[in-house]
């Protein structure tokens, strides 16, 4: 009785070790096909496959965000990268209000059929900015000068009675 | 001040280690009689060092004193008070001081409460709260400093992001962090029970209200953040899996797995290796999470970018998980089953839900950290979908609310199928009557959601049928009739019913989840005046125009300049409520970059949305306003405000400036400019608030239960009266 119910207990066991094993190859494999590369601005522009979609990494750079009909336009570059190299990217999902040029941002990109190397097309509703717990002082003013010291828009709107 | 604060950081540094050390010497049973009592007031001190210090920070934000960095960053004269106390926790610094201060209560609490009851487990225990304790006061001492200060203080400081201001997000870190703090306690005395060779059931039964604690603030800091994203945040939904969100829930998942399996290490003396190692995961786990979210080692909406406090976590997290594998490797035969568990069982059935627990809790890891593994192994990093994680998550989902419904359905020990049958008929045929209607009404295109459908149903059936069974037989012991019979009943047994009503209210959340990822129309156009887009169920909106708006603080300075766009709603083509969802703009200081008019259009913006919520679905809906439109205009009144205000006395000037940034608005507003519009119609919204509401109030009514300690205490009081009165005649 008591061999018996050892073995029943390995049976368990292996049958047990073996599924999880296959359940974590299945993991493994699915994952790594769904996968996303990640990659930073320059690296896209150097080398991109037509159909795959790339998460991209980068800075929105100052002066290049426009929405002509809706549609978000901008362009993004590596962080701390000094040489010009940029792409640009249009999308069409959903803007985090926290977007704004100069900030670092997320997005899943494909390469726009027949457009030049350092054209892509944002995916879905993929862009994502920095959460608003984590700004500190000088994410809240992107490429500024000293800051004011007086408030006249204050006081003028106080006194025109606003 | 910041001396002061300082010092009493190194204090508690100090204090920590000594205590630590102590502890863990009077564990081993080496140096003087008074070695554990000087631990323990080691402790206190640290708890006085820290809540002291963590009010002098509070105090700094307060005036505010922008000498201090961390309050220049995050504070500004016009932040209102309420937001100026919560927001310390918006910094890295402020975040870990309270960290310090919360695990050093929960730690008192429960050394307190514990001491004398397990005597050989405390004193391990004891060493590890405090070794955890120095970890954080030595974040804050080297790395993190809250005290820093600069010579020169700058008029004013930066402030907390506009997004922030919201009410329940005052409450959401320190809720989050309440549950991280309080599952080390159950953690350092798993540890404690290991370490000292005392892996029966007392060490679970003393702390496991700790750990429901836990779980409860836990839950309530995750849905309460999830509000907020869909309430105040412009992209409409509630959960985005990223990696800080999953965290957090990493912990909640484990916790709910063992707070399941430890009632079977009560009853049954089974699963010790499973449960000691959920409490180890757990406790390891809570540490991840708050790496992940102070480290940025993983690139997400909460973390951008790498900070100093990333190693020390990593060391500290290696140590702790090296420590707890070799524990258990160690005390393996103290932990050998004492049976077998019958596959008819409850005990099977909470076995089965902890594995479905598990696979989600793997899946999640494996999701968020992806990006690091891909990196480890193909030398690319790579990341996946959140429709990834949501297709691996529903097979997990879907089990656990089954098994929430089955469950109660079944005995403890061997249970036969026949009553079983018996008892699953009407949770059965409830169920497929709901997936029918489901299906007439909303169609078949989401098969999954119709299983989930099911699921749900027939959980909340089987809830209802053990309500009903305890007034049934409160009934017959007692002849209370109808609601007081099962309000006694449920009276009598708080904790096993509150657990009722947590698998209640699971149910309900996760089918309003369902139906609202499955069922949901997503809209979003850049409309003119007068077009509309069409919504789920014969709904349209019509934008009708835009208005703008200066909006003054209660020192009358321009908080911000809101555009609303006003919409109107169609129902079956006819005119319905109107709705306002605005834009609004708040000025930056940044007066050189975009001039004194350019200021207040080119700051920090955010979306406030329209949310209609009726009982069966939620209308929720965004406007942005012609952004680039606006900054033209903004630039073009600028340039000419700049040209005539150099000859202008200050008050004339500033006059002018009013009537500017008036104009600027007026101007935009006149040219009956588009709006982009996002509508979402979601179907069931409601019901996850509600079903996490049934959730808090199941787990409230569990922890109503009077402890198993007193219990004790009240039987043996009994037993002493019983025996005083003598047998019966």
């Amino acid at each position: 009785m008591q061999v018996s119910r050892s073995r029943a207990r390995s049976v368990r066991f292996t049958f047990a070790l073996t599924l999880a094993i296959f359940l974590g190859g299945m993991l493994v494999y699915t994952t790594f096909s769904a996968a996303s590369p990640e990659r930073f601005a320059d690296q896209l522009v150097r080398h991109a496959e037509p159909d795959q979609t790339y998460r991209v990494g980068g800075r929105v750079v100052p002066g290049s965000v426009s929405r002509p009909g809706g549609i978000l336009k901008f362009r993004m570059a590596r962080p701390g990268r000094t040489d010009g190299v940029t792409i640009a990217v249009s999308y069409a999902g959903t803007v985090p209000d926290t977007f704004r040029a100069g900030r670092d941002i997320i997005i899943d990109v494909k390469k726009t059929p027949g457009a030049a190397k350092d054209v892509f097309e944002g995916q879905g509703n993929t862009l994502l900015t920095k959460c608003p717990s984590k700004f500190n002082g000088e994410d809240m003013n992107p490429d500024t000068g000293p800051v004011d010291k007086q408030s006249a828009a204050e006081k003028a709107a106080k006194a025109s009675g606003e | 001040m910041d001396v002061v604060g300082r010092a009493l950081l190194i204090l508690a540094l100090g204090l920590s280690i000594f205590g630590s050390a102590s502890a863990l010497v009077a564990a081993r049973g080496g140096g003087p009689a008074g070695l554990l009592p000087a631990a323990r007031r080691s402790l206190y001190a640290v708890l006085a060092m820290a809540f002291g210090a963590f009010v002098l920070l509070e105090i700094a934000f307060v005036k505010p004193d922008f000498h201090y960095a961390t309050v220049a960053a995050h504070a500004s004269l016009t932040t209102p008070l309420g937001y100026r106390i919560a927001a310390p926790w918006a910094s890295q610094e402020g975040s870990l001081l309270l960290w310090l201060m919360l695990l050093a209560f929960t730690s008192t609490i429960a050394i307190r409460s514990l001491r004398g009851r397990l005597r050989d487990v405390e004193p391990y225990a004891l060493a590890v709260l405090l070794l955890l304790a120095a970890f954080f006061a030595g974040l804050l001492v080297f790395a993190a400093k809250p005290f820093e200060t600069s010579a020169i203080a700058p008029d004013d400081g930066v402030g907390l992001s506009p997004l922030l201001r919201y009410p329940t997000m005052m409450i959401h870190p320190p809720l989050l962090y309440s549950g991280y703090t309080l599952f080390a306690v159950p953690f350092a005395f798993g540890i404690g029970a290991l370490a000292a060779g005392r892996v029966g059931g007392d060490w679970i039964v003393h702390t496991r209200r700790y750990a429901l604690t836990a779980w409860l603030l836990l839950g309530v800091g995750i849905i309460l953040g999830s509000r907020w994203s869909y309430a105040e945040l412009g992209w409409g939904g509630y959960w985005a899996w990223d990696p800080v969100e999953n965290a957090s829930l990493l912990p909640w998942l484990t916790a709910t797995a063992f707070l399941h399996t430890i009632v079977v290490q009560e009853r049954r003396g089974l699963l010790k290796t499973w449960n000691i190692s959920l409490v180890l995961a757990t406790g390891l786990l809570c540490l991840l999470g708050t790496f992940l979210v102070r480290s940025g080692v993983l690139s997400s909406i909460h973390a951008f970018g790498q900070s100093t406090v990333g190693p020390p976590f990593l060391i500290l997290i290696g140590g702790l998980l090296a420590l707890s594998i070799g524990l258990v490797l160690r005390r393996r035969t103290l932990l050998a089953p004492e049976g077998e568990i019958p596959l008819l069982s409850r005990e099977s059935m909470f076995l089965l839900g902890n594995l479905a627990l598990i696979v989600l809790v793997v899946v999640v890891l494996w999701g968020t950290f992806f990006p690091l593994i891909s990196e480890a192994i193909t030398g690319e990093a790579s990341s996946v979908s959140t429709t990834w994680f949501s297709n691996y998550a529903t097979p997990s989902a879907l089990a656990i609310v089954a098994l929430s419904g089955l469950a109660p359905m079944l005995p403890w020990g061997r249970g036969r199928w026949t009553a079983f049958g018996k008892a699953a008929l009407w949770p059965t045929a409830v169920a497929a009557l709901a997936v029918v209607g489901s299906a007439a009404a909303a169609g078949t295109g989401s098969p999954v959601a119709l299983v989930m459908v099911f699921a749900a149903a027939f959980t909340l059936t089987a809830v209802v049928r053990e309500f009903l069974l305890g007034g049934r037989t409160r009934r017959a012991l007692s002849g209370d009739r109808g609601p007081v019979a099962i309000a006694r009943a449920v009276a009598g047994n708080r904790r096993r019913f509150g657990g009722y009503l947590v698998h209640a209210g699971l149910a309900t959340l996760l089918l309003a989840v369902a139906a609202s990822t499955a069922f949901d129309t997503t809209v979003q156009r850049q409309l003119k005046p007068g077009e509309r887009v069409d919504l789920a169920g014969g709904r349209q909106v019509e934008y009708e125009r835009t208005t703008g708006r200066i909006v003054l603080d209660k020192f009358d300075r321009v908080e911000k300049i809101e555009f609303a766009t006003i919409l109107r709603v169609y129902r079956d083509g006819k005119p319905a409520e109107e709705i306002r969802p605005s834009h609004d703009f708040y000025p930056t200081r940044a007066i050189v970059a975009y001039g004194p008019v350019g200021r207040f259009f080119q700051g920090e913006d955010t979306s406030e949305i329209a949310l209609h919520t009726k009982w069966d679905r939620d209308l929720w809906v965004a406007s942005t306003p012609d952004q680039d439109a606006i900054v033209a205009r903004a630039k073009e009144v600028n340039d000419g405000f700049v040209k005539v205000a150099t000859d202008l006395d200050d008050k004339t000037a500033s006059a002018l400036l009013a009537q500017s940034i008036r104009g600027v608005i007026d101007g935009y507003v006149a040219t009956n400019p588009p709006a982009i519009v996002r509508a979402i119609d979601s179907p069931g919204v409601l019901w996850v608030w509600i079903g996490a509401i049934v959730m808090i109030l199941g787990a409230l009514l569990s922890l109503s239960q009077p402890s198993v300690a007193r219990s004790r205490q009240r039987a043996a009081a009994l037993a002493r009266i019983g025996r005083e009165l003598g047998p019966a005649s």
